[in-house]
């Protein structure tokens, strides 16, 4: 308390220095006496005779006061404002009148005298408090401008704010209407501003209706803060547009009493990199899963058939050693059998934990598809109608074909055995197709580029979620025990993941099943733009090509020639040792193939060591043949490159040797 | 004709060796890679190796490694049931390293006598 009175004292004072007075009045006494007096108070002064000499000293600066004798030598009080407020707006002034002049102080009054003071005999003792009145008076007239403008101020530099924010920003009031919106959010709703005139926010967040979204606005009222919260918002054209909103109270504006003020932020592009998120991580999870089933598959698969070979080779050698007649014939004779299924079961296992490589060739994906489809054909029922699609001019695919086979027989059967009961359509679809970089980014499994499409999808039962999470583990089945093993699709999923593709499915409970089994086109077929080309980096050596498919042949030797190379091929890798032996200096490089059936590149290389230390040698390697360092060091080979050959890496492959 | 078995497994092991010697061919066995290797330093006359290749004491891989490497003229069948690494074919890296044959797990006794006979034409 005793601080504040302290201050307001002091401040007081300091009003009164403040305001500078100017006297204007001709009595020389009158002039005089008045500055004294006022000096004494603490207020600045100065003085004037005349008018004129009036107009030198106001600099129309808001703490000057002038106080005025009406009658001047040079011109009235009136004319002296007359002139003064052409150049200044604001003018303080206290007019002084002589006595019966009372009518001409009146008259100033309306004119903006702050007040009037009639020169009686004693009028000195009255002067000082008018003055400070008057101070006062202005003083609070100035603060209170300034509040105005300042006010005025903040509200244009809200204003600003809230039209340039990125947040899309709304105002409603306590009744959920619609008080105002920023640009952003105009852009964002798709409505025109005049709709969005009072409308109820019901219609923009139909979920927000809550009562726990009203449970918190409520709280507001109270003083609490609420957090962040995520809502939809709803387009005029329909959208659904995930957003973050926060909200404030706002007291005392737009002539209500409070309103709320609702921030609201598009968070559609962090949803969407979310949920993509999600997805690869689900993907990679289940991949694992089935990885590590795999390993576990294979090991067990191993085990298992060593403790088959006794029991079959045992068996059938006892057979053999019985006559025809003996009754326990057909007790050996079942547990062969026995044996033999099991001996098939392993070695599906060791399909999909993708053990069993088997030799590739380039393939026509169509031909198989065909007669896939011709051999299962009679044990589909006829309630089920059989659509083809197939694009007979798809690229050719590096494919073990009986493998192919596999896939094509178990997704069908699989289709069809799904439509049994009511029938439908199965229809089978083959096309080439280009996977880009966003499919093959939201795809781990699948690299960009060219690849042929197998589509099998029916009208069937389809799969709910819990199911399908599980459809390529091996055993997993719905299917009665005679019916089905469980290993159909977990073979399927085996080669096309060894052949280097992926298999994707779509289902719907009661609606039907989409699988697309993407499968990389050979190189053979890639065609790589001039500039491209340019890009890569060649050269002029000589080059000996070794390999058993001719087709691999002409396609590395027509990219080797494109990149300045002097290229030579050779089919047997026999030959080719033969060429070198006769020419060991004409060649700078020799790139093989790994698996060919007379001598296997490895033993090539090994044996061009021997002719010449340290010959460059590159192995091309099929899908999944996989050489560990010290194998391939232990034959002298440089480097390896994979199958299907792309020109890039080969073109590198071939420098990194070279050069080094 | 001479044929050293190479497998750890005791009843495969035997089996194969009964397999053979019906046949009359003359067999010793070792159950692991390191004791096959020294078998063959004493005994010069084998003709045909048949090794599992996934043994505990020595992998077959390695064995058949040495085996070509020491004694280029004795043939090699490699015998396996899978493998327990995935993406690895051990069967299909044997015949790259220089295994004449292969032959997978399980078999009847036509099935080994069909390779045999084979590789010792
Ligand atoms: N087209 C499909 N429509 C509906 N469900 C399917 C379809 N394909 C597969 N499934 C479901 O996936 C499970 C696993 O299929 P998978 O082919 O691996 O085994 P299976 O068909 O049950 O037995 P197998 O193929 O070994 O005879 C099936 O039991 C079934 O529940
Ligand atoms: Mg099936």
């Amino acid at each position: 308390m005793v601080k504040k009175q302290k201050k307001s004292v002091s401040s007081g004072n300091q009003d009164q220095a403040s305001y500078k007075i100017i006297i204007i009045d001709d009595d020389e006494s009158v002039n005089r006496l008045i500055q004294r007096t006022l000096d004494r108070e603490g207020f600045r002064t100065e003085s004037a005779r005349t008018g004129k000499e009036a107009f030198s000293k106001f600099t129309g600066r808001d703490d000057e006061i002038l106080l005025l004798d009406y009658q001047l030598p040079d011109m009235t009080g009136k004319e002296v404002l007359r002139s003064l407020s052409k150049k200044y707006q604001r003018i303080h002034f206290v007019i002084m009148t002589g006595h019966g002049d009372e009518k001409i102080a009146v008259d100033m009054m309306k004119l903006g005298a702050r007040d009037y003071i009639i020169k009686r005999p004693n009028f000195i003792y009255l002067l000082t408090p008018k003055i400070k009145r008057v101070c006062a008076e202005i003083d609070k007239e100035r603060h209170f401008m300034q509040t105005e403008e300042s006010l005025k101020e903040s509200e244009e530099k809200y204003k600003a704010s809230f039209n340039k924010s990125r947040d899309a920003i709304l105002v409603f009031s306590r009744e959920r209407r619609i008080v105002d919106v920023n640009q952003r959010f105009v852009e964002l709703s798709g409505c025109l501003e005049t709709e969005l005139e009072s409308m109820h926010l019901q219609v923009l967040f139909p979920e927000t209706a809550d009562p726990k979204t009203e449970e918190r606005l409520r709280s507001m009222l109270h003083g609490k803060e609420i957090p962040i919260f995520e809502a939809k918002l709803l387009t005029k054209n329909k959208m659904i547009i995930p957003v973050e909103i926060g909200v404030t109270m706002l007291t005392n504006c737009y002539d209500q009493e409070f309103v709320f003020q609702a921030n609201i932020r598009d968070i559609s592009r962090r949803k969407q990199a979310e949920a993509d998120k999600t997805k690869l991580e689900e993907q990679l999870r289940r991949s694992q899963k089935l990885e590590t089933i795999g390993t576990l598959a294979g090991g067990i698969a191993h085990d298992f058939n060593n403790i088959l070979t006794p029991i079959m080779g045992y068996a059938d050698m006892a057979l053999a050693d019985l006559p025809s007649t003996n009754p326990l014939r057909n007790d050996l004779e079942a547990i062969l059998n026995g044996a033999y299924r099991a001996k098939d079961l392993v070695e599906q296992i060791l399909l999909f934990s993708r053990q069993i490589e088997k030799e590739r060739k380039p393939l026509g994906l169509h031909l198989i598809v065909k007669e896939g489809l011709k051999l299962i054909r009679p044990s589909i029922p006829t309630t089920i109608d059989i659509r083809q699609r197939i694009d007979d001019s798809c690229d050719k695919i590096m494919a073990d074909p009986s493998q192919m086979h596999e896939v094509v027989v178990n997704l069908c059967t699989n289709a069809w055995q799904a439509m049994e009961e009511k029938g439908g359509t199965l229809t089978i679809e083959l096309r080439q197709v280009e996977v880009d970089a966003a499919t093959a980014k939201s795809n781990p499994n699948l690299k960009e580029g060219q690849h042929v499409r197998l589509t099998v999808s029916d009208t069937g039962t389809g799969m709910d979620d819990a199911i399908l999470e599980r459809i390529f583990e091996p055993f997993f089945t719905t299917k009665a025990v005679d019916k089905g093993t469980g290993m159909g699709l977990s073979v399927v999923h085996g080669i096309v993941r060894g052949h280097h593709g992926d298999i994707l499915v779509y289902s719907e409970p009661g609606k039907g099943t989409t699988f697309h089994v993407y499968l990389p086109v050979t190189s053979s077929e890639k065609k790589i733009s001039k500039k491209e080309l340019a890009a890569i980096q060649g050269g002029e050596e000589s080059i000996l090509v070794v390999d058993d498919e001719e087709v691999v042949l002409n396609v590395v030797q027509k990219m080797l020639k494109r990149l300045g190379y002097k290229v030579d091929i050779c089919n047997r890798s026999i030959d080719a040792l033969k060429t070198i032996r006769r020419h060991p200096e004409k060649y700078h490089l020799v790139i093989s193939d790994l698996t060919m059936p007379d001598m296997t590149g490895l033993i090539l290389s090994e044996r061009l060591q021997q002719i010449r230390p340290e010959f460059p040698t590159i192995i091309m390697t099929g899908f999944g043949e996989s050489l560990q360092e010290d194998i391939l060091h232990h034959y002298g080979v440089h480097e390896v490159t994979g199958k299907p050959i792309i020109i890039r890496e080969l073109a590198a492959v071939i420098r990194k040797v070279l050069d080094t | 004709m001479h044929i050293l078995v190479i497998e750890d497994d005791a009843e495969v092991r035997d089996m194969v060796c009964k397999m053979l010697k019906d046949e009359e061919y003359e067999v010793v066995s070792a159950i692991n890679g390191r004791e096959g290797m020294e078998l063959l330093r004493n005994e010069s006359n084998i003709d045909l190796v048949i090794t599992d290749i996934l043994m505990p004491e020595k992998e077959g891989i390695e064995t058949i490694r040495e085996l070509k490497r020491d004694y280029p003229s004795i043939k090699i069948l490699a015998i396996s049931g899978g493998s327990r690494f995935l993406l690895h074919d051990f069967l299909r890296s044997a015949k790259l390293l220089g295994a004449d044959l292969t032959l997978s797990k399980p078999f009847v006794k036509k099935d080994l006598l069909k390779v045999v006979k084979l590789l010792l034409e």
